[in-house]
């Protein structure tokens, strides 16, 4: 942990650790002393990795894991937290008629965006009905997945709810203005604290380092994007990115990036899946009909297209930043 | 060629002088003597963090025709440019979002590529105590265009003693962006005036000064400007249409007949109407090593204030307003050192290189993301030291190295 600058007692601490496979930063304001800042951080980076230990399907010992090894065979008993991310996950199968499925871990057999190679259709169709958001059962405390070799990934939505829990730890401690960014995902609490926005950069989808524009934010809000930049490879002029759509095992078209803006990490990041896999036009429609939530799409041309409030939260045409004092 | 183009990088070549070419005693006999000479150079310039890269191979004929034939000089140069620059945009986000595991830097660049290709032509002949000369030149890259006439006169008194120097150079450009293809004119007028005195035998000094009227398209079409409040989240930049720009620069050499060694010292003050005020000091030392060897170490320090209308981020649109750092205020330290080997007398293999390290002085605080994931460790006191001072970014920071290599052969 480092300690960034200090503005009479209230001092910006931040903190960082690698999570999920990218890097994750915690930043927050406290005017408390170090010692309890250094508390604070502790606590944030241990329930961090405490969802990642727990929900990871890359763990052995991780429920995930064990889920999938009981698959076909016998329910898993799990607890309310798991009980509730799967619902969820489940929701945005329905909501999406499937094109996004918790199952759809499998298809990494098929996939493996670290080398340039494309399956073929038997190699997909062998995998495709291991992949079927209608086999997972849900009932009391008890996950079951109906098929033996079939897999349940909460990586659609486990990186955005740890950042949401991690926010919770937070504000349980009583932090009352930070940012937290785990390799995208955020999650702001409360004011800036010097009179300015939260900027969060939009990451132009096709010129990396650079940002297509800004959300801006004056309270604690989630913002999460979907893009086909990552994880990624182009073969033939054709770019292949791992967000597939279940319902085919290819990647879902149409869309080079969608970012949304919700109450929480959680809400943004499904959504933003959710208005990636439906493609530009859906996807809009699809933000739109949240309340409070707003968003954007980059087409395959490049085009941006956004919910009629998104104006509110970002320095796009008609922001209500456009009164914002200079600095 | 990128969509989009940041901007271009141009190796700025001096005007090579007598005394700097060659040590003080060489400098009074380098009129008399006929001397023709063809150099070839390549030079590689690379800036860190995967910026501009430049490929430069150049050709040099200098042919003299004697007393009365005056001396043709042809240059022919290459530059072959790649990689990225700041495009301006504003590097202080709190926080890039982007698809899973992606994190962006705190400077946004654009790549880009492009090819140079250059030619100037010169002729000067001595006309009792004035050496007047013509020089035209011309060169185009994908978007530029320039042409350019220059004319002037070095003027010998007091018996070989001093020398006037002074001139006109006019030049004619076209910039075409390739994002709109329009064809914007820009053109520059310059004069220079300077005097060189030889100060008893072993010292020379120089003094000049210089003017530069520039007008028209001075805009860099690729650059844009974050505007924080809306209607548009990124502008292009505007910049004045006219700028004039000044010059002062002294120069001292002074020869070391026991070590046959040279130091040459040379301070340019720089002002302009963009109220970009500038000072380099030079100090550069030749020292001959045997019959065949010349070594030369050179320091430079630069510095620079930044212009009235540069910021990072404008609250709303200004009528002119810029982010390229190169209008920041920055400072820089260059150390380099040219070795130079005589083959035979009259063919000489040079080989140099430099580094330079820049650092900008309008900073901002850079976005988390850009920050290397470090696992947490426990908090030491030594992190203390950070406190109080936020750490800080800017476009300007970067280190920059060049080589090169050159074969020049007199006859």
């Amino acid at each position: 942990m480092a300690l960034l600058t200090t503005v009479g007692e209230r001092t910006l601490y931040t903190t960082q650790f690698p999570l999920m496979g990218g890097p994750a930063i915690v930043r927050f304001v406290d005017d408390r002393g170090r010692e309890r800042a250094e508390s604070i951080a502790r606590a944030a980076e241990n329930e961090a990795y405490r969802i990642e230990r727990k929900f990871s399907r890359f763990r052995e010992e991780s429920l995930l894991s064990e889920i999938a090894r009981a698959a076909g065979k016998a329910a898993v008993a799990v607890d309310d937290e798991t009980v509730a991310l799967v619902e969820s996950a489940l929701d945005l199968a329905r909501l999406t008629a499937g094109k996004f499925d918790p199952t759809i871990g499998v298809l990494r057999r098929a996939w493996n965006f670290r080398e340039p190679r494309i399956p073929d259709d038997e190699d997909l169709a062998a995998i495709l009905p291991l992949v079927d958001y209608r086999a997972v059962s849900v009932a009391g405390n008890s996950v079951l997945l109906a098929r033996e070799g079939m897999e349940l990934d909460l990586g659609g939505v486990g990186k955005e709810y740890a950042v949401d829990r991690v926010a919770e730890v937070l504000v349980a401690r009583g932090v009352t203005s930070a940012l937290i960014n785990f390799a995208g995902d955020i999650r702001t609490i409360g004011g800036r604290g010097d009179g300015r926005p939260w900027s969060i950069g939009v990451a132009d989808p096709r010129a990396p380092g650079t940002c297509r524009f800004a959300v801006r934010l004056i309270g604690g809000a989630g913002v999460a994007t979907s893009g086909d930049y990552e994880r990624c490879f182009v073969k033939d002029g054709v770019r292949y990115h791992h967000l597939l759509d279940a319902t085919t095992g290819w990647p879902a078209r149409g869309v080079m990036a969608a970012t949304v803006v919700a109450a929480t990490a959680f809400a943004a990041g499904r959504i933003a899946t959710a208005a990636f896999l439906l493609g530009p036009r859906e996807g809009v429609a699809l933000i739109e009909r949240f309340a409070g939530v707003e968003g954007c799409v980059i087409d395959a041309t490049g085009d941006i297209a956004t919910t009629a409030g998104m104006s509110r939260v970002s320095n796009l045409p008609g922001s209500l930043f456009a009164a914002y004092p200079a600095l | 060629m990128a969509a989009t183009r940041p901007g271009r990088k141009r190796i700025r070549r001096r005007r090579r002088l007598p005394w700097i070419a060659a040590g003080v005693g060489a400098l009074a006999a380098s009129d008399l003597r006929a001397q023709s000479n063809l150099e070839f150079r390549y030079l590689f310039y690379q800036e860190s963090g995967g910026r501009t890269a430049v490929s430069n191979p150049w050709l040099y004929l200098n042919q003299d025709f004697g007393l009365k034939g005056g001396q043709l000089s042809l240059l022919l140069g290459y530059d072959s440019i790649s990689g990225a620059s700041p495009t301006g945009g504003y590097p202080t986000m709190d926080a890039t979002t982007s698809a899973s595991g992606a994190t962006s830097s705190s400077i946004p660049l654009a790549n880009y590529v492009d090819t140079r290709k250059s030619a100037s032509l010169s002729y000067a002949r001595k006309f009792g105590a004035h050496l007047p000369s013509v020089d035209i030149s011309y060169s185009e890259e994908n978007d530029y265009l320039a042409r350019g006439a220059g004319l002037s006169d070095s003027w010998t008194i007091a018996n070989g003693r001093g020398t006037l120097h002074y001139g006109a150079a006019i030049s004619r450009d076209v910039v075409t962006p390739v994002t709109t293809g329009e064809h914007l004119p820009k053109s520059s007028n310059a004069i220079a005036a300077g005097f060189s005195w030889i100060v008893g035998e072993r010292d020379l000094l120089d003094v000049s000064a210089s003017l530069t009227k520039l007008s028209g398209y001075l805009t860099d079409p690729y650059k844009i400007v974050p505007i924080l409040a809306a209607p548009d989240p990124q502008l292009p930049e505007v910049r004045p249409d006219a700028r004039s720009r000044y010059a002062i620069v002294f120069k001292y050499a002074h020869y070391f007949g026991d070590t046959d060694g040279a130091v040459k010292v040379g301070y340019r003050y720089y002002w302009d109407d963009w109220s970009v005020a500038a000072n380099t000091l030079d100090l550069l030392y030749d020292q001959r090593v045997g019959t065949r060897w010349i070594v030369s170490p050179l320091i430079r320090l630069y510095t620079q204030n930044r212009a009235t209308f540069f910021a990072y981020e404008f609250a709303a649109p200004q009528p002119y307003m810029s982010a390229d750092y190169r209008l920041s205020a920055f400072d820089s330290v260059l150390g380099g050192l040219t070795v130079s080997y005589a083959i035979r007398r009259d063919l000489v293999l040079a080989v140099g290189a430099t580094y330079q390290f820049q650092q900008g002085r309008d900073r901002v605080v850079p976005a988390p993301a850009a920050v290397p994931p470090t696992p947490l460790g426990p908090l030491a006191e030594g992190e203390e030291g950070e406190g109080g001072s936020p750490t800080t970014v800017s476009a300007a920071d970067m280190t920059v190295y060049t080589v090169t290599v050159g074969l020049s052969w007199r006859y």
